[in-house]
């Protein structure tokens, strides 16, 4: 199979799904549904392949612009199989949830599919300047998605998103730059030959930039106050893409541009990178105790889990890395059950607010417990795959950090009380009158998402070693480059 | 049969799939389904316990949970987790048949009964785990069960708060524990306890204590040791069955089990540690349960003070005897709740000041709660006095000054009991009696069975308990703690104290010639300072609210208008400077043609300054 395919698919539904509401033969709705079903179809395809031993890493290569060493170069290996597929996955939760979507839908779905091209774009690209092409793809789309179907600050939000992400984007380029003025190539295996023999300030120069760049995509504290807008104001399906799968791409650029391609430079940076991310925990865990709205509630305690996931980068450890990478895998679950909750209930209760949601789980059971597993899979339930991923971190970032690795842990009650405080308000107590007048039914379309999403969370947490073991090839390769085990 | 310990918890993991997923449809909510299961689990526990008593122990390889050796979760089943199987899967089952009683027409009995089942489960992988990740997932689980049981009734506010508590009071316990476990890994690169108790006498002794004292710091949390006691009393909010079943009989015990299970890893600093943090909490614990006046939580108080008993006892190398007070202390405890659930459903209050002379309205009950008040209290012959006995010997030979706390926390077991005893089944009928009447076979029947327990469970020190229970330990430390003469001194004084506190209580409160009202007037500050729980709660809400959600609101108010405020400011100015620019950009020729001209005799200016040729 070839991996273009997981671009050009959903690129062509795109295409196909704007044409197909304006002509009137068929719904973009339904276009977008088989659309992402073949994506997801490929992707599992894709994974067989790997698992059956083949080698994809890279998979095709091309020449695409010879006169400045542009190839188009796409491979995968674990990491990116796990991206891909969580992509594909959450793209089917994305249009579900989409299904009764107002505006013209044409555009909507167009702008959904485009983004998802550029997303598997990211996460398959080895060419460095392809990389920065499908990275900017992912922008476009998202401004206009939160601009057209978001709430009521929406243009305030998407034009902060926009300019955020573009000045993260700029300094990523200037690095990606200089890297190719000093291999001549864009080819990710070129670029790391000629950084091997590069000096070292060179090397710091290229990595600061990018990990800024990445860092305001991940989002860490100070670079993050885009997020909690944007999250807020985009509609439901867009949020759950940027909180599942955008935030991702940050921790991806910075594993495979960052740390792969310049490991002892990443080492010498590791400390300083932890202290931020260990900031970015305990900043974002401290605000989320604080908010009123579910929706930012859950925003900052994306950014703080984020964090999390650096930290587990930063170990530099093979459980600790392999940790960060399930970590992609188990967040971008979680919240979007999380996220697609927020959504039914302004839908069926008509707010977000925590004051006025007392006694949801009275009269809208199902809502009520899922979200009381959500909250519990996101605060790190062990049996749930949150535990899994920070239990793994955790354990990485003792063997390398194990002052920073108490101070860590000291975050999880921290955790476990902004989310049983907003459950103790929200889901539990006397009936508030809003929510005497909620409408309880969950039609399949609803449920079936919510199901799937629990059971997955489940399956991973209760028996994480098949997931683990294929991640473990990819961090294993990218300890070795540091002279690990 | 012991090899097929890992399906003990498999029976009630599966009658929890199909209450949740069927049990809607099903009579009493699938309570039948988890009577069942639980049955099964605990014939089974019964058959490997039975291999065990014939000189068995067990440990499978397992599974690689995590791809990785250090994670490899198998089975253990020795000695120790023979007796805890026991406890779990006996006194559950019990509990479980119970409710079918107690828990008959409550609405949510559906979840009550998958919420049991699963903590069944829990509990019970959490003993027989080989692997302290897997322990830590089931302990986790196992608070997870507690969280949602305390919050049963989560319409009420008091309920839902409780719950929080307890989940949030305990994960500050559990995060030592967790610490404990990373350090552990670092430090020997597995978590394997049998491979850990074989690397540890090599280790250095200040990381043994260190990480000794994380773990122990899991157990106070859960054993609900001081300080972090707190919550258990407060966790009554729950139905009372949860109260025997989770707070009383197994899973606050899972603390003192995980301190037994890891003993050879605790220093002879740690154990004393764990020592004084048994000896204040026993001695604590009992002070407060003297003052309380609802039935539930005076058991709870009790239920701190010998979780308190037991912790000393291991601390001060008691290790048979506080596994055996453990084993006793199950089934009294679970009786007196039980028998109290009995009565809080015939009379419909908590308040012990409603009761008086129920004795002769429900025997049944009454003769239940009288052999566990029996046992408690110390007096001979049942089975609370030979194990009480075997930790004050212990602790005597341990240190006096801990003897001495103990013998006090001892009197005052004597005094709450038989205060409680008096005052709810003797003297005149109160108000909430008038109507009462005895609980359902259902229901009398378990407290038969836990009456015959609770009677004879004691009589095991003769057949040889402390030897089998010390089979659990590597060969060397178990000689160590296997000389424990009990002196005669110790025994004529349990045996005194235990009868003085009775008597003195009769005094206030069966033929009153003392009168209790008179005392709270003398003492009243320390009364007061004893309803306000020592103002420990008053300080952790301090700490909750002052300190953890004043830095939040802070950190909140910095998000908002310092870091969120400069990006904006900067996007203004930007806006502006863009304006002003915008401006000059009028395209008029001549005010170009003018900027221009301004701009180059600026330049000349600054050239002539400068002292340039011009």
């Amino acid at each position: 199979m070839m991996l273009a395919n997981l671009i050009f698919i959903p690129l062509l539904g795109a295409v196909v799904s704007y044409l197909a509401e304006r002509t009137g033969v068929v719904s973009a709705r339904s276009v977008a549904l088989a659309t992402t079903l073949l994506t997801a179809v490929l992707s599992v395809v894709a994974l067989l392949e790997f698992l059956g031993g083949a080698d994809m890493f890279p998979e095709q290569s091309r020449v695409w612009i010879s006169d400045f060493g542009i190839t188009f170069t796409l491979g995968a290996d674990a990491m990116s199989l796990s991206l891909v597929l969580l992509t594909a996955l959450l793209y089917l939760v994305a249009v579900l949830a989409s299904w009764n979507i107002g505006g013209n839908r044409g555009r909507y779905f167009g702008l959904l599919l485009t983004m998802e091209a550029g997303l598997m774009g990211v996460f398959l690209a080895l060419d460095l300047f392809l990389f920065y092409v499908f990275w900017e793809i992912v922008l476009i789309p998202a401004f206009f998605l939160i601009n057209g179907w978001g709430g009521e600050r929406r243009s305030y939000a998407a034009m902060k998103v926009l300019i955020y992400t573009h000045l993260g984007s700029l300094f990523m380029f200037i690095g990606i730059i200089m890297m190719y003025l000093k291999a001549g190539s864009f080819s990710f295996f070129d670029i790391s030959d000629a950084l091997a023999g590069a000096d070292a300030g060179f090397k710091s120069m290229v990595f600061l930039l990018l990990f800024i760049g990445f860092a305001f995509k991940i989002p860490l504290v100070p670079f993050h106050t885009w997020l909690p807008d944007a999250y807020t104001e985009a509609p439901t399906p867009v949020t759950i893409l940027l909180a599942g799968l955008l935030s991702k791409m940050g921790a991806y650029g910075l594993l495979r541009l960052g740390v792969s391609l310049l490991p002892e430079t990443f080492q010498n940076y590791a400390y300083a990178v932890a202290v931020l991310a260990l900031i970015s925990v305990f900043y974002a865990a401290f605000t989320a105790l604080a908010q009123r709205d579910i929706k930012r509630l859950v925003a900052f305690s994306s950014v703080s889990h984020m964090g999390f996931l650096v930290l587990g980068i930063a170990s530099f450890d093979f459980i600790g890395i392999s940790g960060a990478i399930f970590q992609m895998v188990s967040h971008g679950l979680i919240v979007a059950l999380l996220f697609f909750l927020t959504g039914m209930l302004v839908e069926k209760v008509g707010s977000r607010e925590i004051p006025r949601l007392g006694g949801l789980i009275t009269r809208a059971p199902f809502l009520g417990w899922v979200l009381v597993f959500a909250s519990l899979a996101s605060l790190g339930l062990p049996g749930l795959s949150g535990f899994v991923a920070e239990l793994s971190i955790l354990l990485g970032l003792f063997s390398t950090y194990p002052f920073l690795a108490y101070i860590t842990v000291l975050s999880l009650p921290l955790t476990a009380g902004y989310y049983l405080w907003m459950l103790q308000r929200s889901t539990f107590g006397a009936t508030s009158e809003l929510v005497e007048g909620a409408r309880s039914d969950v039609r399949w379309f609803e449920a079936l998402p919510v199901l799937v999403l629990v059971l997955l969370i489940t399956l991973l947490g209760v028996y994480p070693a098949p997931l683990m073991e294929m991640i473990g090839t990819t961090s294993r390769e990218i300890v070795a480059l540091i002279g690990g085990i | 049969m012991i090899e097929y310990a890992w399906a003990i918890p498999l029976f009630p993991v599966i009658s929890f799939l199909i209450i949740l997923l069927f049990g809607s449809r099903m009579k009493e909510g699938g309570g039948y389904i988890a009577v069942g299961f639980v049955g099964l689990s605990m014939l089974l526990s019964l058959l490997t316990i039975r291999d065990v008593l014939a000189g068995g122990r067990y440990e499978s390889e397992g599974i690689a949970w995590l791809g990785i050796e250090a994670l490899r979760f198998g089975v253990l089943v020795d000695s120790l987790a023979a007796v805890m199987l026991f406890v779990v899967s006996f006194v559950g089952f019990l509990i479980v048949v119970y409710s079918l009683g107690y828990m008959h027409g409550d609405p949510g009995v559906q979840r009550y009964y998958a919420e049991i089942s699963l903590f069944i489960a829990s509990m019970l992988a959490l003993v027989i785990a080989n692997n302290l990740v897997f322990l830590f997932i089931s302990w986790e689980l196992v608070g997870l069960c507690s969280y949602l049981l305390i919050g049963y009734w989560y319409r009420k506010p008091s309920a839902a708060s409780a719950a929080k508590k307890a989940f949030l009071v305990t994960r500050v316990g559990d995060i030592m524990l967790l610490a404990g476990i990373l350090l552990l890994y670092a430090n020997f690169g597995t978590l394997n306890m049998s491979e850990l108790f074989e690397l540890a006498p090599a280790a250095v002794p200040a990381t043994l204590t260190l990480a000794s004292l994380l773990l122990f710091g899991g157990a106070v949390g859960k054993s609900a040791q001081f300080p972090l006691h707190v919550w258990l009393p407060d966790a009554m909010e729950g139905p009372t069955t949860v109260s025997a079943l989770i707070h009383a009989a197994t899973m606050v015990k899972a603390g003192v089990y995980l301190v037994a299970r890891t003993y050879p890893l605790f220093t002879p600093d740690s154990l004393m540690v764990v020592a004084w943090i048994g000896g204040i909490t026993a001695l604590l614990a009992a002070t407060l349960a003297v003052v309380m006046t609802d039935l539930k939580r005076i058991i709870a108080y009790s239920t701190v003070s010998h979780l308190g008993f037991m912790t000393l006892a291991l601390g001060a190398g008691g290790y048979a005897a506080g596994i055996f007070h453990l084993l006793n202390h199950s089934f009294f405890k679970a009786l007196l709740f039980l028998s109290a659930g009995a009565v809080i459903h015939a009379v419909h209050s908590q308040d012990i000041r409603d009761m008086g002379g129920l004795w002769r309205r429900m025997p049944i009950t009454g003769t239940a709660f009288f052999i566990g008040a029996w046992s408690l209290s110390g007096l001979p012959p049942w089975s609370g006095f030979w194990s009480k006995d075997e930790i004050l010997a212990s602790v005597y030979s341990y240190d006096k000054l801990l003897f001495a706390v103990a013998a006090i926390a001892a009197l005052l077991s004597a005094v709450y009991i038989s205060r409680l005893f008096f005052v709810v089944f003797t003297g005149r009928e109160g108000e909430a009696v008038k109507h009462a009447h005895e609980a359902p076979r259902v229901m009398t029947v378990p407290l038969i069975i836990l009456s015959a327990g609770a009677l004879f469970s004691g009589f095991l020190t003769f057949a040889g308990f402390s030897e089998f229970v010390l089979n659990a330990l590597p060969s060397e430390l178990a000689e160590q703690l296997a000389h424990h003469e009990s002196s005669s001194v110790v025994v004529l004084l349990s045996i005194v104290l235990a009868a003085l506190g009775v008597g003195v209580t009769a005094l206030f409160y069966y033929r009153p010639v003392l009168s209790a009202e008179q005392v709270r007037t003398t003492l009243r500050p320390l009364h007061s300072l004893l309803v306000h729980r020592y103002y420990l709660d008053h300080l952790y809400l301090f700490f909750a609210n002052r300190v953890v959600r004043d830095t939040s609101t802070v950190v909140n108010a910095i998000d908002t208008y310092f870091i969120d405020g400069a990006v904006n400011g900067i996007g203004r100015v930007t806006a502006r400077a863009g304006e002003l620019l915008r401006r000059i950009h009028t395209g008029i020729t001549q005010d170009y043609a003018s900027w221009l001209l301004l701009g180059a005799s600026i330049l000349l200016i600054i050239a002539r300054l400068t002292g340039g040729a011009a």
